[in-house]
């Protein structure tokens, strides 16, 4: 199992590289690699579905890539060179987010890692029995949440047996190194990539979160990588397809996906309008995934706990004045308590920043929406406001942190000469 | 001469990150004592179905960790299945559930930390 996964990674690897091309190499590396993940995802919980042996499934895929890439791409062992500077560099740091991360790390995870997301994983690991996990004795453990994270932590738990509580904790450290690599190449300007890795470094709060085994660094990484595609896009039209496995994929992290994928989906529909062979395409990729996402919703699971409580009166919750305040409040507070280095830079901002590039606009506007779209679900909560607040609301901002640094240092880096 | 520094920094860096990840295991948090303790027992449970959750303390966290440690084998909360796993924190001064009390006997019982977890079979 461990060969067939490993031969699964370093040919998907080749291939999806040689498909994403006019992307700077470490971006594509973890651009591909995360597609094998999602590939691998999706090949499990398919094989779970179907009653169909997993080993077979991935000697399968093995064969495929194999075609695929000695048709597509060339595959060669290149001499060993010794890293420029700035990777070596880029290592450093993801060094150092290894060792925060498991500073903060704890075997099983927080709270929801145990009562969720591990434990969706110990079913899945169980074969048959996996549909247990949808037992109505199991409400509290969201059994209608998506399974992206915890089909992961099974296929490593079948290559690895034992179900060693180690499995999640070096899973939970992808989405983390990802996101810095990400925040790291992606701006022109390499120099001015080390800023935000720093931020985030240094950002306890965050790195705990990442720690925690839970979804949402997954669904941060995936939303900061469609956003980088958001931006890459009107240059890079063939990466049609990527952007649309990945930003499909998000609805496979977290329900909070779906929001992300809707607001992304639109503004890609809309890049893509005048090419529609690349919008096709994007239709394509995006178009499997959800329809596979909504068989699941539909057919697995019970119903979301918050659409299924919703009762009362929306209308009449929107129209309360008193939870605006609580939301205002709450959001004041804990920007101030958890995320006070955007306030910094957002002085600076406004000093340094004298144009808006119209490259950044959509994808700015696609996370200021996202972040009124959470804060309107909080509005019409069925739960109490102020609970709903205190055990989610930093991890929605943590969703949306890295993407925020992202555009903010692609803007800066359009405004160097006034930074260096 | 500061890339070949830069290049011990990672070496080492990517030493420390494997060696962490090879201790981080066994790192002593709470979850590992209930983890220990039903891991004792966990060869003498059924393999299929439910089995009632009962314990000492108010704590939801002793619930969803047994429950994890438990997976696939369905733990109900308070249920009224013939098998049940009892948690008893003794770092607690909770007295939801008395051992004495239920209608069940102990089959067996093993103890890591303040933890001690007992399987209970319903009396005939």
């Amino acid at each position: 199992m461990i060969i067939l996964i490993s031969l699964f990674f370093v040919l998907g690897i080749r291939f999806h590289q040689a498909r994403i091309q006019g992307l700077p190499t470490a971006i594509s590396l973890v651009l591909a690699s995360t597609l094998n993940l999602v590939i691998l995802s999706w090949s499990f919980i398919l094989c779970l579905w179907l009653s169909f042996d997993f080993k077979i499934a991935l000697i399968i895929l093995v064969f495929f890539y194999g075609y695929l890439v000695k048709k597509y791409a060339t595959f060669k062992l290149t001499s060993l060179k010794i890293p420029s500077t700035m990777s070596l560099l880029a290592c450093a740091i993801l060094g150092l987010a290894a060792i925060f991360y498991q500073k903060s790390s704890i075997p099983w995870g927080g709270w929801d890692a145990v009562a969720i997301w591990n434990q969706h994983a110990k079913f899945l690991s169980a074969g048959p029995q996996w549909i247990a996990m949808f037992d109505p004795a199991l409400s509290s453990s969201h059994p209608d949440y998506p399974l992206f994270l915890p089909s992961l932590i099974a296929i490593a738990w079948q290559a690895f047996p034992g179900l060693s509580n180690a499995v999640p904790m070096i899973l939970g450290l992808f989405p983390l190194l990802g996101i810095l690599t990400i925040l790291f190449f992606s701006m022109p300007q390499k120099a001015i990539g080390i800023i935000p890795c720093v931020i985030l470094l240094v950002d306890k709060a965050f790195i705990d979160q990442a720690a925690s085994q839970y979804a949402d660094t997954w669904l941060a990484f995936f939303i900061l990588m469609g956003l980088y595609l958001l931006v890459e896009l009107p240059k890079n039209k063939h990466l049609a397809w990527v952007i649309g496995l990945i930003l499909a994929n998000c609805c496979w992290i977290k329900n909070e996906g779906f929001i992300f994928f809707i607001l992304a989906g639109a503004t890609t529909v809309y890049y893509l309008f005048p090419h529609k062979k690349n919008l096709l395409v994007f239709m394509a990729s995006a178009g499997i995934l959800l329809l596979l996402i909504l068989f699941y919703k539909i057919h697995w699971t019970p119903a979301n706990d918050m659409a299924a409580e919703m009762k009362g009166s929306i209308w009449q919750k929107l129209k309360s004045q008193e939870r605006y305040f609580t939301l205002f409040d709450f959001a004041k507070k804990s920007m101030l308590a958890e995320y006070q280095m955007l306030i910094p830079l957002a002085l600076i901002g406004l000093f340094i920043v004298k144009s808006f590039p119209k490259s950044l606009l959509l994808p700015s506007l696609v996370i200021i929406l996202l972040f009124l779209a959470y804060m309107g679900i909080y509005l019409i909560t069925p739960k109490d406001l102020s609970w709903h607040l205190s055990t989610s609301f930093f991890r929605l901002i943590h969703h949306l942190y890295p993407s925020i640094l992202f555009l903010y240092f692609c803007l800066m880096d359009q405004h160097k000469k006034y930074l260096i | 001469m500061s890339k070949k520094i830069l290049i011990l920094f990672v070496a080492l860096l990517i030493f420390f990150v494997i060696r962490n990840f090879t201790r981080l295991p066994q790192k002593d948090i709470p979850t590992l004592a209930i983890e220990k303790s039903i891991q004792a027992l966990k060869n003498k449970l059924p393999t299929k179905g439910h089995i009632a959750y009962y314990s000492n303390s108010y704590d939801d966290g002793l619930y969803f960790t047994a429950q994890l440690m438990l997976s696939p084998l369905i733990v109900s909360k308070f249920g009224l299945q013939d098998s049940v796993i009892f948690l008893f924190d003794g770092s607690k001064k909770d007295s939801l559930f008395s051992l004495k009390k239920l209608p069940y006997r102990v089959i067996d019982s093993a103890q890591h930390g303040d933890v001690t977890t007992y399987l209970l079979l319903r009396n005939k």
